[in-house]
């Protein structure tokens, strides 16, 4: 680096009475304004993503309820859902590259490789609808019961994997709840499974949302 | 304990922030030099004389890479500054308990 300074020197805030409480609150607003920047994991962004799951089952639940017999949710509904998720993807991907933005280091490349890893256990959801459908299973399994669970047991598994390895216990404790409502939505009715798995995952996001803002503030909390 | 036992080199206003920021990115991940100045909102010459006392203590260290004006300057918390902003939380904390 080409200073304008030498390192021995004092930097002009340097030598002054700094007071302890201003440097407490120097510090709660740098980690703050930092974390703004660089944390995808914000308590009300995890509120967000459970609340447009909560909707997006909601209005799926709401198109099968009084089916009988199950037949699967409408048309408009499915295009609606597909239509969030798409926004949803869209709007975590820029939020990911903003907080990317000129980061460098193994995060990255394990991001990439997660994301991946992720798709291929959705993909493999679909994959195994296709063959219970061809196998002639009910309508109450393929459009019912495995859809709305399936994709939670099976991605909430491979994210259980992911966080262990990483020993990110809390976001594999987050994956292990996943997949429990996920293994409830399984035994449940096909039109009660929407509904099952969509306020499962609503109670957990809210859950977590609020353990990790208790902790934010707990680390921040100076006297 | 009293303020002047706090650990001088992060117990400076900038240098607070700038490691106050790097230790929000996970261990192992390093900022560019442009996106921290941005961050901290502190002058080029500013930044790279704290940067400068950073690493000498090993608090951080920074790699360039590139030349001319591909040059890129990434700055990352070592885990030594770590366990420092750690250890200076902490003192922080006892201190205005006690006050």
């Amino acid at each position: 680096m080409n200073g304008t300074r030498s390192a021995q020197q004092p930097t002009p805030d340097e030598g002054s009475e700094f007071d302890p409480k201003d440097a407490a609150r120097i510090l709660a607003e740098a980690t703050r304004q930092a974390r703004r920047n660089f944390d995808l994991k914000r308590p009300l962004l995890w509120v967000f993503a459970g609340t447009v799951v909560l909707l997006g089952y909601g209005a799926l639940w709401f198109s099968v309820r009084n089916q009988h017999p199950y037949k699967g949710p409408s048309l408009g509904t499915i295009a609606g859902v597909y239509v969030a998720i798409v926004v949803g993807i869209a709007l975590s991907t820029r939020l990911l590259q903003r907080a990317t933005k000129d980061v460098s280091g193994p995060t990255q490349v394990l991001t990439a490789g997660e994301g991946i890893a992720v798709a291929l256990a959705y993909i493999t959801t679909a994959v195994i609808q296709g063959a219970l459908h061809h196998a002639g299973a009910s309508h109450a399994i393929v459009y019912g019961i495995f859809p709305a669970a399936a994709p939670l047991v099976i991605v909430g598994c491979t994210l259980a994997g992911i966080t262990g390895a990483k020993q990110d216990w809390p976001l594999f404790a987050v994956a292990l709840a996943v997949v429990s409502a996920g293994t409830a939505g399984l035994f449940v009715s096909a039109a009660a499974s929407w509904a099952v798995v969509g306020i499962g995952v609503f109670a957990i996001t809210v859950v977590f949302a609020i353990a990790k803002a208790w902790v934010q503030h707990r680390k921040l909390a100076l006297p | 304990m009293t303020a002047g036992e706090l650990d001088p080199l992060i117990h400076v206003p900038a240098r607070l922030r700038i490691v106050a920021t790097l230790a929000a990115l996970p261990p192992g991940n390093a900022l560019t030099f442009p996106r921290l100045q941005d961050i901290t909102a502190l002058t080029p010459g500013n930044l790279i004389t704290h940067l400068r006392k950073l690493e000498d203590a090993g608090y951080i260290s920074t790699e360039k890479t590139g030349n001319g004006v591909a040059s890129r300057t990434t700055v990352e918390l070592t885990r030594q500054g770590r366990a420092a902003l750690d250890a200076y939380t902490s003192a922080l904390r006892a201190l205005l308990t006690g006050l």
